[in-house]
Formats: C-alpha cells, structure tokens, sequence
C-alpha cells in the first residue's frame, strides 16, 4: 500500500487536492454539491479532458502537439458540415472526419517524426492550416446543425441524468491509461521522450512511434470535437482554440513535464479536474471569471515552484 | 559574394518570394504597388515587426514567451490611462510609462524562468492568466478611448516632406512626390528598434552573452556567464518593446482595451520562424525576423486587396510557415546541406 502511495504520489496529491476542493465547495455554496451540478461538472470538462489527454501524449514524447485545438476546431465545422448542411447520417460523417483527423495527425508526425523538424515549429504552421481549412469550409461563419440531429454525444442523458460524454470520456481515459501505462507503444513513446538517443540504441523506430503518437493527439482532438459540436449545435473554425494553451496548462499541472518522458495519463486527467473544480466552483459561488483566470494561473506557478524544489 | 549568397539563402529567398507575391498582386491589382499602399504595409506591421525583435532576442536564448499579448494589453492600458490623464499632451510621458510596465512584466517572467529554471513556456501560460484575470478584474473588461491631442497623432506624424520639384519625380509619383523619406513616425521607430537590436545583439559585450547563453547553456556557464542576466535582459527587452508598440498601437486606433493583443504570440513566433530563428537557442537573424514580418503582412495586404475572402488568410498563414521550417531541415538533412555550407564557406 505504501509503496504504491510512494509511486503514485502525485497523483494522489492531485486527488486529495481534488477532494478537498470539492468539500470545501459543497459547504461553501448550497448549489455545488446537487446531481445535476455535478454532472455539469464533469460534462463541461470533457473537451478540455480530451484534448488535454492528446497533448500530454504529445509531451510524454518529448515534443508539443499546438495544432489539437485547430483539428478539434476543424472537426466541429466538419461534422457540422456533413450533418447540418449536407444533411449526411451520423455515422459516415463521423468516420470521414475521424479518417481526416487522423490524416491530419499523421502530417504532423510525418513532418516531426521523419523530417526531423522541432514539434512546436511544425504544430505552429499546421495549427494555421487546419484553422485556415476550417475557415474556409465554414467560410468564416459558424455552420450550425439542426436541434433534432447529432445530439448524442453532448445534449443526451442518459436515465435522465448520466450525460453520454461523460461515458465516452470514461472511455478515452480508460483507453489512453492503459496505453501509456501499461501497453509497449505507449511506454515506447516514453522512452523516446525520456531518452531519444537510448530508443535509438534499444532499437525503437523513433519515426514511426512518433506518428503514432501525432495520430493519437488528432484522434483525441476528434472525440473532443463531437462532444464539443453536439453540445452547441455547431461548429467553428476557432471555437476550440482557446484550449491549446489551456490543454498545456492542465497537463503541466498534472506533473507531465514539457522536455518529455514524465508523467501519466491519470495525473494530466487529475489537472484537468482540479483546474475544472475550481472553475465550476467559483461560478457557483459567484466569483468573477477573471478570479478564475488569475487563481489558475497562480496554481500553476505555485505547484511548479514547489515541484521544483522538491527535486532539487 | 557566393558565400554572401550561401550565408544569406534564407533571407535571399524571402526577398524571393516577396517579390513574386508582390508582383502576382500588382498584376490583378495595380494599386498593390503604390507608394501608398507600400508605405500603408509598413505602417500597419509597424506593431508586430517592433515586438518581432523581441520574440527574437527570447527566442535566440532558447526560451519562449507566451505571455506576450497580455503584456502588450496591460502596458497598452497604461499608456491610454496616462494620456488620457495628460490630456495627451505628453506623448513621450505615456509612451515611456507603456515601456516600463511592459519592461516591468518581463523581468518577472525572466526573473522567475531563470531562478526557478522551469521552462518558459510553462512560466509564461502562468503569468499569461495572471497578467491577463488581473487586468480584466481592474478594469472590468472595459475600454480607455477619447484619446485625443498630440499622443493621438504621434504614430502617424509625417516628420519629413516628400521629395518633389524635379520633373522626373513628378512625373513618376503624379505630382504627389517621393515619399521614401516621409514614413509615419512610428516606421522610423521600428527601423530604429531594429538597429537597437542589432547593435545591442552583436555590438555589444552582453548581446553576445545572450548569443552565447543561447547558444550551449553549459559551455556558456563553464566561462562564466550569467544566465539569469542574459534572461533578465532579454525577457526585459521583450516586454519593453511590447510596451513600445502598444504605445504606437493606443495612438493609432486611438483606444485600448484590455483583450488587445489576443493570439499576437503565436503570430509573433512564426514571424521569427518564418524568419530563420531556431528554437534551440543561439541564432538570430534581424533581417530574416523583418522579412518574416513583412512577408506575412504582404500576403494579408495582397489578399485584402485582391478580395480574396478574409478566411483565407490563414490557411496561406500556414502553408508558408510549413514550407518555411520544411525548407530549412532539407537543406539540413540533404547531402551538401547545412554543414557542407559551413565548410564550403571555408574553403572559399
């Protein structure tokens, strides 16, 4: 038991702060602890839990992945499109977006992973692409898709009040925990980011994980997408950009380290909870939302000072 | 001349490329290439091509600051505040009280990344919410406008006259006159930051610090060099000219309000990139920052001008930030690339 306190520490951390946060909300507003509170708790995270799960992949390899928050972006307006204007079935329109999510992940991982160009300056021109290709199949409005289609995945509740995407969400945390955690390519990924030249040597196609690892944060940016486009009934080409920088911040905060190899799945998703808790919490109790933005930022710096201390 | 040519490729072939938009543009629209429009190009990328310079100098040191719209926007309050309070009587006042909120800003974020040497990027999202929450909350997300006087004109003051009298100008301009020498005041402050830049970066003893710093952290610490100085200054640089151009941007459209600046880093970063800045730290080209700049306030012009739908913009953004980091790591990983260059040069 102790041991695996000892090796999970920070993400136990991270759950006592989430804890904590979450009683002292319940006893300081009526309205936080109640079902449907809750539930909106969790619901409003799950774009950001998404795409934050995509761009710790991303760090685990040692490298930053700023153009999620476009393909999210551009699958919104895709899904919108098929759906809503084309007035295509739901499940085709899914596969080709996802098809062309995951393209446009492995564009990315081609140009990391095997033209060798740093991750931040290719991510940085794709993240304009995918936006301008947004823009340009939305052609610069927002596409809006019609009440009774594609409310499935972010307006439906399941026995009147399990919201789907908290099911699909579970999923994807499941699937991404196991992956890093458990399974070969995921812990290869690691190593690559920990130690690219020992990968080399252990005989590990640095290359290929790398597009791996890109398809991974495009298709994570896809599932974050369909939440996000069912739940307000449209899509834009830049109504997830916002959630780059965000994505990161919740990473960090949840101990993935940006020079790649540290962290977990479990602690990044933990971040993005403790930063939602304390968003949704504030709201309740009637704090400005520029509070909110100015305690996040503060968190960040305070945890990163103390996590670096510890290490030294 | 042919080393000139292998040293300078990047930029040569960005001259290139402007060019050929340039004309592209003239050809299905005339007015492109008029001393008017030109100048208009200059006086509307005056901003970025100011704080460009100091994206460059963090870069250049191996770090990363995305904190720079919120720098701009809270030092853009300052300065409105100030004139606003002065009646804008005191340009110079306002402009210095912008540079030193902004200068202020920076040395925290630099303070912080080099004393508790955590990355960059992750120090500045920190201080992006702070800087950004905390100005929102003072000033309730409202504008400081009425900005009226001489700080209202400052950014546009036409010091000079353009050159006219001679037949041949007169012929050539239509009787309007050369106006080379007749930029808006706030051009001839870039022009002028860029030669601070310049002369500060390789003129000077803690200029190649930074280089140096940037360059190999461990070799530059075995003979002694200060990282926290050289982060101290370029962080302070940085957030300097934001202040700077914040100043030239609350006179121009003559309000600030506290969501300016929104995005301005990303656009900033591929303007260095663009430019031949590497994200490893250590190299730095002035010229190539300008012309990344430049190029893509030509292509926003050039697609303004022949109406090509505004959503397209950014699609041409990225394909010319691909091609431009695609072209360096070719010319890196072919045979006869990057390194044979440098023994070539040698060789002469």
């Amino acid at each position: 038991m102790k041991a695996l306190f000892q090796k999970h520490r920070n993400e136990t951390i991270l759950a006592s702060i989430f804890l904590v946060l979450f009683v002292f909300f319940s006893f300081a507003s009526r309205n936080f602890f109640t079902l449907s509170n809750v539930m909106n708790l969790f619901s409003q995270m799950v774009t950001l839990a998404f795409l934050t799960l995509g761009m710790a992949a991303s760090m685990f390899s040692g490298g930053m992945d700023l153009s999620i928050g476009a393909v999210c972006s551009m699958c919104t307006v895709l899904c919108a499109t098929f759906v809503g204007t084309m007035g295509m079935h739901t499940l085709p329109a899914l596969l080709i977006t996802l098809a062309i999510a995951i393209a446009c992940g492995l564009f990315n991982g081609f140009l990391i992973g095997y033209c060798k160009i740093n991750s931040m300056l290719v991510t940085l021109g794709t993240q304009s692409l995918y936006t301008g290709i947004g823009l340009v199949i939305s052609k610069g409005v927002t596409v809006s898709i019609p009440l009774d289609r594609f409310a499935l995945f972010g307006r439906t509740r399941l026995f009147g009040f399990l919201p789907v995407e908290i099911l699909i969400l579970a999923l994807g945390i499941l699937l991404a925990v196991l992956m890093f955690s458990y399974l070969i390519p995921g812990r290869r990924i690691f190593l690559i980011g920990a130690n690219p030249q020992v990968a080399r040597f252990a005989g590990i196609n640095i290359a290929s994980n790398i597009l791996v690892t890109y398809a991974f944060c495009s298709a994570y940016a896809f599932f974050g997408a369909i939440v996000l486009a069912s739940r307000v009934a449209s899509g834009r080409a830049d109504v997830a950009a916002a959630l780059v920088l965000k994505s990161v911040s919740a990473a960090v905060f949840g101990g993935v380290s940006t020079l790649g190899g540290i962290g977990s799945m479990a602690g990044a998703i933990l971040g993005v909870a403790v930063i939602q808790i304390v968003t949704n919490g504030m709201d309740m109790m009637n704090f400005s939302t520029y509070l909110q933005q100015i305690s996040i930022g503060a968190m960040l710096l305070i945890v990163l000072a103390f996590r670096h201390r510890k290490r030294h | 001349m042919r080393k000139i040519l292998r040293e300078k490729a990047r930029e040569l072939i960005l001259i290139g490329v402007i060019i050929v938009i340039g004309i592209i543009v003239t050809f299905i629209m005339p007015a492109f290439f008029s001393q008017l429009n030109i100048i208009n190009v200059l006086y509307s990328n005056a901003v970025f091509g100011i704080m460009a310079m100091g994206m460059m100098l963090i870069i250049t040191t191996g770090n990363i600051d995305v904190s720079v719209g919120a720098q701009y926007a809270v030092s853009g309050m300052v300065v409105a505040l100030v004139a606003r309070a002065t009646g804008g009587e005191q340009p110079l006042l306002a402009i210095l009280a912008g540079m030193g909120t902004g200068m202020a800003l920076g040395l925290m974020n630099g303070l912080i990344v080099a004393k508790l040497s955590i990355p960059a990027i992750v120090v500045t999202l920190g201080t992006l919410n702070i800087m950004r929450g905390t100005l929102n909350l003072i000033t309730s997300g409202n504008w400081i406008d009425g900005l009226t006087g001489p700080f209202a004109k400052f950014a546009n003051l036409r010091l000079l006259k353009p050159i006219n009298g001679l037949g041949v100008i007169h012929a050539i301009t239509g009787g309007k006159g050369l106006m080379v020498f007749a930029l808006p005041l706030a051009v001839y402050i870039w022009i002028l930051v860029m030669v601070v830049t310049y002369i500060f970066l390789y003129r000077t003893g803690v200029g190649r610090d930074i280089l140096a710093v940037g360059g190999n952290k461990e070799a530059a610490r075995r003979v002694g060099l200060s990282q926290t100085k050289a982060y101290l200054l370029a962080f302070g640089y940085m957030g300097m000219l934001a202040g700077l151009a914040s100043a030239i941007a609350a006179s121009k459209i003559k309000i600030a309000q506290p969501s300016n600046g929104t995005g301005y880093e990303m656009k900033l970063i591929a303007a260095c990139v663009i430019g031949g800045t590497e994200f490893s730290g250590g190299v730095a080209s002035i010229l190539g920052t300008l012309l990344g700049v430049l190029l893509l306030g030509v292509i926003d012009n050039g697609l303004v001008l022949t109406k090509v739908p505004a959503y397209w913009q950014e699609l041409a953004t990225g394909v010319i930030i691909i091609l431009a980091v695609g072209s360096s790591a070719f010319r890196t990983m072919k045979p006869g690339g990057r390194r044979a260059i440098k023994s070539g040069g040698d060789r002469k």
